[in-house]
């Protein structure tokens, strides 16, 4: 299926392509996307500007990145009413989205996460979060440091008490 | 995007977004999303991941509904679930929660919680079990489900 974004978009602002009407975002990066008002109200965000006519010119997307918002629209896409025949399909498509297997992976998920959180988008919200949260589930909490790529900034004795604390959760 | 100075850039540029840079609403909802376990596990982590592991809008998630009943200032839903302090249960367990209870579960209308006459003496407290009645309007089958116990001590009984 080809994507409705087209990277070059000449023109800012609202065109209309038949009777549908055409949203122009600008990614942080400044690549500009063309999509279809209808399916870019998948975005709660987008929806209020369209709501309250605030989305006639350009729409800046701070904080995502054209490859980022590429993925989005992928997203919404085929999440368009009709796009794909059936549940077990659209399943099977999310399913690349919701399991993390490496760095780069986790990298996309984590920029995705913050783009569904600005555009607020339910469903690629709550795909991505998910997705996370399987891939912490039973880890220890080096693991988890490890996957997060994050140091501890606490000092021996606080960490000693809090997993004193939380004993119950380290017992096997 | 301008930056103040080159270094800036390039640094921007190579980092993408980090697990720190995400809202603490987003955390809490992946947090939620694993086990009370984990969320434990989790609070280890570091000082923000304690924070938000912490918080009762995350625990909210792991503790029976009729917890709400019980909230408490000088208890949090974590101490809740995972101390079960007795006291609390003592000072609160008589008429007060189960007016709560049914008010709770009465809103709602097809679910009564109801204590069962069955209690187990076990050291210093009864524990009382709650039972989660359904009624099924179509057919009038009713479908107990024991949903836990509450420790009462022999006092109050």
């Amino acid at each position: 299926m080809s994507t409705a974004a087209t990277a070059d978009a000449s023109s800012s602002g609202d065109t209309t392509e038949g009777s549908v009407r055409l949203l122009t975002l600008q990614s942080e990066d400044g690549e500009v996307f063309e999509v279809k008002e209808t399916i870019a109200t998948q975005s709660v965000t987008i929806k209020g500007m369209v709501d309250d006519d605030c989305a006639t010119s350009t729409i800046p997307v701070c904080n995502v990145t054209g490859r980022t918002l590429a993925m989005v629209i992928e997203w919404w896409n085929k999440h368009e009413i009709g796009a794909v025949s059936n549940e077990k399909e659209l399943k099977e498509w999310e399913s690349q989205f919701d399991t993390i297997d490496d760095k780069s992976d986790r990298d996309d998920v984590y920029d995705l996460l913050m783009a569904a959180n600005y555009l607020n988008i339910p469903t690629l919200l709550d795909c991505c979060t998910s997705a996370v949260a399987e891939a912490i589930k039973g880890k220890s909490t080096d693991e988890m440091r490890e996957f997060f790529d994050i140091k501890s900034d606490f000092d021996e004795k606080e960490e000693d008490a809090l997993r004193k604390e939380n004993q119950w959760a380290f017992e096997n | 995007m301008e930056r103040d100075n080159g270094e800036t850039v390039e640094q921007a540029t190579k980092k993408g977004t980090e697990m720190m840079d995400l809202p603490e609403g987003c955390i809490a909802t992946i947090i939620s999303f694993t086990s009370a376990r984990d969320a434990c596990r989790l609070s280890c982590v570091n000082s923000l991941f304690k924070s938000v592991a912490d918080s009762n809008v995350v625990w909210d998630h792991f503790c029976p509904d009729y917890y709400k009943c019980l909230i408490s200032k000088s208890y949090s839903m974590k101490e809740l679930f995972v101390h079960r302090p007795p006291d609390l249960f003592i000072e609160r367990v008589n008429s007060f929660v189960i007016s709560s209870f049914v008010n709770y579960y009465g809103a709602s209308g097809s679910t009564w919680p109801l204590f069962s006459k069955q209690r187990h003496l076990t050291h210093n407290y009864h524990y009382v079990r709650i039972y989660n009645i359904k009624f099924f309007s179509s057919n009038k089958i009713k479908q107990e489900v024991a949903i836990d116990y509450i420790p009462i001590a022999i006092s109050c009984t």
